[in-house]
């Protein structure tokens, strides 16, 4: 076992997190990021403690990324992507292609950690994204908080004083095709809105929902200091439309009021989509040469691969940062019961 | 300003290794249904597990969900095989009608106190891995007569005539009622539903009504839009219900108008089942205090970022409802994490453990005042017996030894340096980072 | 004491403080030159031996920059050094030193601005208070 060679293709955390694990078992990884730096999304994402920690895991990938830059045991190949798997006696041949070049390896075994996709807004035409600039998504929010460290409007650089949070862009939506829910959106919404609050005081914040979807013990904490706020309105509406007025600043929202049940016109500073997780869009690419079958959801399904092709983090189905590490852990275990099996 | 700042650095001292065996071997201990995922994952890598259950026979570990396992597919695709798999495999021992009663020792080293039929036997392994059942306890405003907890209902439950036990037909109205008490936990909406489908399958009118669904578990908003396709009714309640005999009453948040509320009124309903909230069982809080891995609320889960699928004292894992309470499938995949965390740690033998990142005590101006040892996160710190005075500790015990003093063991010291600041008669310094580097540090700049 | 630059020592946790001093620099942000960056394996390392060492040095202010609450690598180290500053500042006010002399700054790992926005300020609070 101790010979074998295993590739990890994608550098997100829980690529990572695999090469890691299996580094560390003495195991010889090759891990693979089709982008210049390995990170993954995560590496965009900000810290959302208030006056503590909020738990959001965001730190875990920060640190776990240095250790993996660091770590010599790991053989890190950037700019790279994966062209073709084929089955090669016990092993498969991996192509690797690395900027223009094309290389071959030998694997024992193979670890798809490609990820997912963000749900692309614009989809949601009536949203506005794109169109209106203090429409953001929740990624776009995430990269603000993180190199700017407070929430500013893009259209003027001004502290927003309403900010509207749209839950379930992308997921819930059988329009879209997409019956399933993201897993990671109502967290990461809850406690984005808890560090705006936190950074202005002054700021109102309406948050648009369906269910609230728990993440993880503690998280009644975060919701209980949410309803507890006065300035934080759970609406249980999803609005339908976003517009502003000719030459007028500010965005108008068409929304149900619950508390009449009439539609009304709201108006917002700025307004945050939540957007979800999509298969990723290179999935298909990959299904030929290592037999993999998407789901029903589209995203990949662990039990359809051949053996010696393993799945891990939310390449096959929404997770977020902590449930991806952990289900990255039980697919190296998988992979040394896999590899010891075969010596 | 041009960011020319001095900063002194965790200087890089090159590591001084010392190899330490571990023999692989595992203790796997619980009541709960993951310690079969647990036992199975942790011999198929050739580690000699010992499994220690409080019942009579393998099976009754996971008894309480066999409805479950009836009402979902993939409960069962990762359970029902398991006990077979674990009674077959020879390689596991198992003691059955055993409880764990005391624990202590280091990675590599345990000792862990078994009662077994009123005899106590002590075990040395090397790593341990439990997973305790919670205690399902319903909340008080709702332990009226003829209301059920989940665990209760799923117990009393008859699976094939799709009824309890005392009834002769199927129940006609079921309640679940949900969220009343914390919302963290999801599994009781994915049981409530799954099961609600599958008791609609026997006539039976299903409601389910709760403060938010949770839908945030592989395929559950599919089967959630089916459930409703299929006549199972799913409230959004404002109040908590309020329950008279066989009937429910409360406020529907679903309605538009928070001015005309809409009431809603449930009759004869046979069966109401109300969530209960999980608690930490005894035997888990006992253990967690034995070897001081810290917890909050008597759960180890997610309280630290830093400590995912793992414990801060090395060697030691945990799942199940010492974790944190999850629907099974969610569970699989915490046990089988924790399986290949422990892995990491007895499964190859042996280890390198770096002696120069620790922290070591001088013995002569040690006092034995135990903060060390009581403020130590990894639980690494004894006090312990030397020939002499001032003999270095790290290099192994003298024989005939009369005199206390702390004692790092450096096989699971992570030399963060806790004891080192607190200790009050500065008897702990770290190897590679002594107190006199930051203060000449300090006066020369 | 040359109040318009203040001098700050600034114990920061290998963790969180660390990288997010050097984060802070990665966006270049603005720090004094009269910062002192001292690393230490955890927050909770930062011994009142250390914090009154670099006062007695001629520091005009401490600053430890640690892992926010529930997020020690070390489980409690950064409870502990909170502890330990406010105990610092009771002793201080009660000899006639102000006790903002002494910070306790939560930090995470990618907070670069946050930490030049605590220095900045902490910069300005002594200034005003000279």
């Amino acid at each position: 076992m101790s010979d074998a060679h295993v590739i990890v293709v994608g550098g997100g955390i829980a690529g990572i997190t695999c090469a890691d694990e299996l580094a560390q078992m003495g195991i010889k990884v090759t891990l693979l990021e089709k982008e210049p730096e390995i990170g993954g999304w995560a590496a965009d994402y900000c810290c959302k403690a208030t006056d503590r920690c909020n738990r959001c895991y965001v730190c875990v990938s920060d640190k776990e990324r240095e250790n993996v830059r660091s770590m010599g045991e790991i053989a890190l190949l950037t700019n790279s992507r994966v062209t073709e798997v084929s089955k090669n006696g016990s092993g498969y041949i991996v192509k690797i292609s690395r900027s223009g070049d094309v290389e071959e390896t030998h694997a024992d075994a193979v670890i798809f950690a490609t990820g997912f996709t963000p749900f692309d807004a614009r989809k949601k035409g009536e949203y506005g994204y794109g169109r209106y600039a203090d429409v953001l998504t929740g990624l776009d929010l995430e990269r603000m908080l993180r190199e700017k460290g407070n929430a500013f409007k893009p259209s003027d650089g001004k502290v927003p004083q309403s900010v509207a949070f749209i839950q379930c862009v992308g997921s819930r939506d059988e329009s879209l095709g997409h019956l399933y829910c993201s897993k990671a959106c109502c967290a990461y919404a809850l406690r984005m809105a808890r560090v705006i609050r936190n950074q202005n005081p002054e700021s109102e914040i309406y948050f648009f929902y369906m269910d609230i979807q728990p993440a993880g013990r503690l998280f009644d904490e975060t919701l209980k200091a949410c309803e507890d706020d006065p300035n934080f309105h759970f609406v249980r509406a999803i609005p339908s439309k976003i517009y502003q007025y000719y030459q007028k600043p500010g965005l108008m929202m068409k929304v149900l009021n619950t508390e009449d049940g009439e539609i009304e016109e709201r108006f917002f500073d700025m307004v945050v989509l939540s957007i979800g997780m999509e298969p990723n869009e290179e999935n298909d690419l990959l299904w030929e040469g290592a037999s993999l079958k998407p789901g029903s959801e589209g995203f990949l399904d662990p039990q359809s691969c051949d053996e010696g092709i393993f799945l891990a983090g939310t390449v096959s189905g929404p997770k977020d940062i902590e449930r991806s590490i952990m289900d990255a852990k039980q697919t190296v275990l998988q992979t040394l019961r896999y590899l010891e099996g075969k010596s | 300003m041009s960011n020319q700042q001095a900063v002194l650095r965790i200087p890089e001292v090159a590591p001084e290794l010392k190899e330490v065996e571990v023999v692989p071997e595992a203790v796997v201990a619980g009541d709960h249904p993951t310690v079969l995922a647990m036992a199975d994952s942790l011999s198929t890598m050739g580690i000699s597990v010992t499994l220690i259950h409080p019942y009579k026979e393998i099976e009754e570990i996971v008894a309480h969900m066999r409805g479950l396992m009836e009402a979902d597919e993939e409960v069962s695709k990762k359970y029902a095989f398991l006990c077979e798999k674990v009674a077959a495999n020879k390689s596991i021992k198992v003691m059955s009608e055993a409880t764990v009663d005391d624990v202590s020792g280091w990675w590599g080293n345990f000792s862990v106190g078994i009662l077994q039929k009123g005899t106590s036997v002590t075990l040395k392994t090397s790593g341990i891995a439990v997973a305790y059942k919670g205690n399902p306890v319903l909340p008080e405003a709702f332990s009226a007569e003829g209301i059920k907890s989940f665990s209760d209902f799923l117990a009393q439950f008859d699976m094939r005539k799709g009824a309890l036990k005392e009834a002769t037909n199927p129940a006609k109205r079921v309640a679940f009622v949900l969220d009343v008490d914390g919302r963290d936990e999801k599994w009781a909406s994915v049981t409530a539903l799954r099961f609600g489908a599958y008791l609609k399958g026997f006539g039976s009118q299903v409601y389910i009504l709760c403060r938010d669904f949770k839908v945030s578990v592989d395929d559950m908003e599919r089967e959630y839009r089916l459930a409703r396709e299929a006549g199972i009714l799913i409230f959004k309640y404002r109040d908590y219900p309020r329950i008279e005999g066989k009937r429910i009453i409360f406020q529907d948040a679903s309605a538009v108008s928070e001015k005309a509320p809409l009431d809603v009124v449930l009759d004869d309903v046979d069966a109401i089942v109300i969530q209960e909230k999980v608690v930490p069982s005894k035997g888990q809080e006992e253990f967690l205090g034995w070897l001081k891995i810290p917890q909050e609320g008597g759960f180890v889960g997610p309280n630290n970022p830093q400590f995912i699928g793992r414990t801060p004292k090395k060697g030691v894992v945990v799942a199940g409802d010492t974790w944190y309470p999850e629907y099974p499938t969610d569970g699989y995949v915490t046990a089988l994490s924790a399986a290949a965390e422990l892995y990491k740690w007895i499964g190859r033998g042996t280890y390198q453990v770096d002696i120069q990142r620790v922290a070591e005590v001088d013995p002569s101006k040690c006092a034995t005042c135990l903060t060390c040892y009581r403020i130590c996160p990894h639980d690494s710190i004894r006090i312990e017996r030397y020939g002499e005075r001032n003999v270095y500790i790290t290099k192994g015990e003298k024989e005939g030894a009369t005199w206390e003093a702390a004692r790092v063991k450096v096989e699971t010291c992570n030399g963060c340096g806790l004891c080192a600041s607190e200790c009050p008669a500065k008897a702990i310094q770290l190897v590679y980072y002594p107190d006199l580097e930051v203060l000449e540090f300090l006066e020369k700049t | 004491m040359g109040r318009n630059n203040p001098k700050i020592v600034a114990f920061c946790c290998e963790e969180s403080g660390m990288p997010a001093y050097e984060h802070a620099l990665s966006l270049g942000l603005e720090l004094p030159d009269d910062l002192k960056v001292v690393a230490l394996p955890c927050g909770g390392k930062a011994e009142t031996g250390y914090i009154m060492k670099a006062l007695d040095e001629g520091a005009d202010a401490v600053m430890i920059f640690a892992c926010y609450e529930g997020n020690c690598k070390y489980v409690r180290g950064n409870i502990r050094a909170e502890k330990r500053v406010n105990y610092l500042k009771e002793r201080l006010e009660k000899i006639g030193l102000n006790p903002e002399r002494i910070a306790f700054c939560p930090v995470a790992p990618a907070s670069g601005v946050r930490f030049a926005e605590l220095v900045r300020q902490e910069v300005e609070m002594l200034r005003e208070d000279a």
